[in-house]
């Protein structure tokens, strides 16, 4: 069912925001792989499955899966979603299906997991780091209540000792208009706090990111350039 | 109307001829001379149960006792590499019975560290992506760091393409993370815990925790897609040599793996067959293991799942059985003891 020595594509979305950074403070040199990359994400469905009773979220919606031919889950789908509107596909009807789903998939009370809501009636536990993502995957969308996941956000992440999870909540919550202070501060204590034996280069990007987060977030808004695919 | 019919009809309802007798007696006695024949053909796999147990005392010794009872020869591993899987799936500060205690995972650092083995500690949690986080949640964190031991995010280490050696999935091989492909032996360390699907999950479905999300995702839905039970048995047969300490001093049941409650037992369970040692749980848990589905499908594959198949070390199982609550859902309730 699976070719063997595919799987899995799910950081083409990673990568088309890595290279539009490039492209945008650097001479550009990715507009093929982002053309291609773009693509790609516009035709990488997820399968639906039939509906549950056992099962919270709503099952035949279809997004982005962590792997072709399973289910849409959060964090590859609010990827998707940041790509697509980078490339400035903000109107794109795959980036409304994003959305569907993201907004779906939030818990009752706030927050998001790896996306399951609740199971045999038990609603599951959030986490930070896929409710940070959200937020910002969703960041001016005008219909979202962002309310119930950015008080979540807000209240756990002071005790988050974890600089990854710690910078996708507090971009999350810079997203949502509510950025912690004193973000920096908190960040590279985190940094220095690290485990220096199992902490690299995600990390490191990560503090960069927190470092600088707006030219992030208006990379993920899609602003200062023009759509490369249309 | 002929007289044989007759003479059929003025027998009584229960009357048996001499041909039936013969047959019936063939049957009962070959299946009898099968069953004593298997009985003594089949492997039998030692399960230690060490009751009264505490995180706060040192379980090092108990271990060590446990898995020397259970044959385990520290002198044939001297020096190889030793990989410790513990059961970290989605770690909260709030739900410190839903993953491996860090005192297990202290105590089995010191004792194969003891033994003169490389010891590395690796773990792939199936439902965060941030490893750090869950180590930090877990607790984890601060015994890798007092101990210095080395730590693989299984979820993102490199990979190697490995033959499924199973069969019962329909994946040709996994990628495994450089650190399950050049184990000489893992430790599985899982706890002790209901699974909501799966009736229990213990040292063979913790293996799920050596595939890397990386590849099959956060949750592993590769492997839901391509059977629960039929990947378990899969990852099992294709992992190297794997030995199971079971931590059962804090466990979970009720709506597990994630969500259930609190269920203090008390006990280690260990042995060096994963199998014999899953069906050892599964009774002292009130589960018939031939019910889970996973159990099952393994069974005279990959162990014995009968009662008389696991020579029973340390404590009886009988003697800390007690039920866990599961779901009120009839796929649960059918798979326990009755």
């Amino acid at each position: 069912m699976w070719p063997d020595q595919a799987f899995p594509d799910w950081p083409t979305s990673l990568s088309l925001l890595a290279w539009l950074a490039s492209d945008q403070v650097l001479p550009p040199t990715f507009r093929e792989p982002i053309s291609l990359g773009t693509q790609w994400l516009l035709a990488t469905y997820s399968e639906a499955i039939p509906e549950s009773p056992e099962i919270g979220h709503d099952t035949t919606l279809r997004a982005w899966p962590w792997v072709k031919g399973t289910h849409a889950w959060v964090e590859p789908t609010a990827m998707a979603a940041m790509a697509l509107k980078a490339t400035g596909m903000a109107s794109h009807a795959r980036l409304k299906e994003a959305e569907q789903v993201l907004q779906d998939r939030e818990l009752p009370d706030g927050g998001y997991n790896y996306g399951n809501t609740i199971i045999l009636g038990q609603v599951l536990r959030p986490h930070v780091q896929p409710t940070g993502l959200v937020l910002l995957s969703l960041q001016n969308h005008p219909e979202f209540d962002r309310d119930k996941s950015r008080a979540y956000l807000r209240a756990t992440l002071p005790a988050i000792d974890s600089l990854e999870s710690y910078a996708w909540g507090s971009l999350g919550l810079i997203a949502a208009g509510d950025p912690p202070e004193p973000l920096q501060a908190a960040a590279e204590r985190r940094w220095r706090q690290r485990s220096r034996s199992r902490m690299g280069l995600k990390q490191s990007a990560l503090l960069g990111i927190l470092l600088r987060p707006h030219f992030f977030l208006n990379l993920v808004l899609g602003r200062s350039h023009e759509p490369i695919v249309g | 109307m002929n007289p044989s019919s007759d003479k059929a009809k003025s027998r009584s309802p229960w009357h048996i001829s001499r041909r039936t007798w013969l047959l019936a007696g063939g049957i009962l006695g070959s299946t009898a001379a099968g069953i004593g024949l298997d009985r003594i053909l089949a492997p039998n796999h030692p399960c230690f149960v060490a009751r009264n147990q505490r995180y706060d005392r040192d379980l090092v010794p108990v271990i060590r006792d446990g898995l020397l009872a259970c044959g385990f020869q520290p002198e044939r591993w001297k020096n190889r590499r030793v990989l410790l899987k513990p059961n970290l799936v989605e770690p909260s500060r709030s739900a410190p019975h839903m993953t491996t205690h860090p005192a297990v995972v202290n105590a089995a650092i010191e004792l194969f560290r003891d033994w003169q083995m490389v010891v590395e500690v690796g773990e792939a949690p199936g439902h965060l992506r941030d490893t750090e986080f869950a180590l930090q949640e877990s607790d984890v964190a601060h015994v890798l760091d007092t101990t210095g031991v080395a730590f693989a995010d299984l979820n993102y280490q490199q990979t190697r393409w490995v033959e499924n050696r199973g069969g019962k999935s329909a994946l040709k091989g996994f990628y495994f993370p450089k650190s399950v492909v050049e184990a000489d032996l893992i430790v599985s360390l899982p706890k002790f815990k209901t699974h909501h699907w799966m009736g229990m999950t213990l040292s063979m479905k913790n293996m799920y925790g050596v595939i890397p999300g990386s590849r099959y995702g956060w949750p592993k839905n590769v492997l839901h897609y391509n059977g629960i039970p039929e990947t378990v048995f899969d990852i099992n047969a294709s992992v190297p040599p794997t030995i199971a300490v079971v931590d059962g001093i804090d466990c979970m049941e009720g709506d597990g793996p994630i969500m259930g409650t609190r269920k203090p037992l008390g006990v280690l369970l260990m042995g060096l067959n994963p199998m014999a040692v899953d069906a050892t749980a599964c009774r002292i848990a009130g589960f018939d293991p031939f019910r889970i589905p996973y159990l099952n499908l393994a069974h005279r594959w990959q162990g014995r799942l009968e009662d008389w198949a696991v020579t029973q070390k340390g404590e009886i199982w009988q003697s800390v059985a007690s039920d866990f609550e599961v779901l009120d859902r009839a796929h649960l309730l059918g798979m326990r003891a009755s």
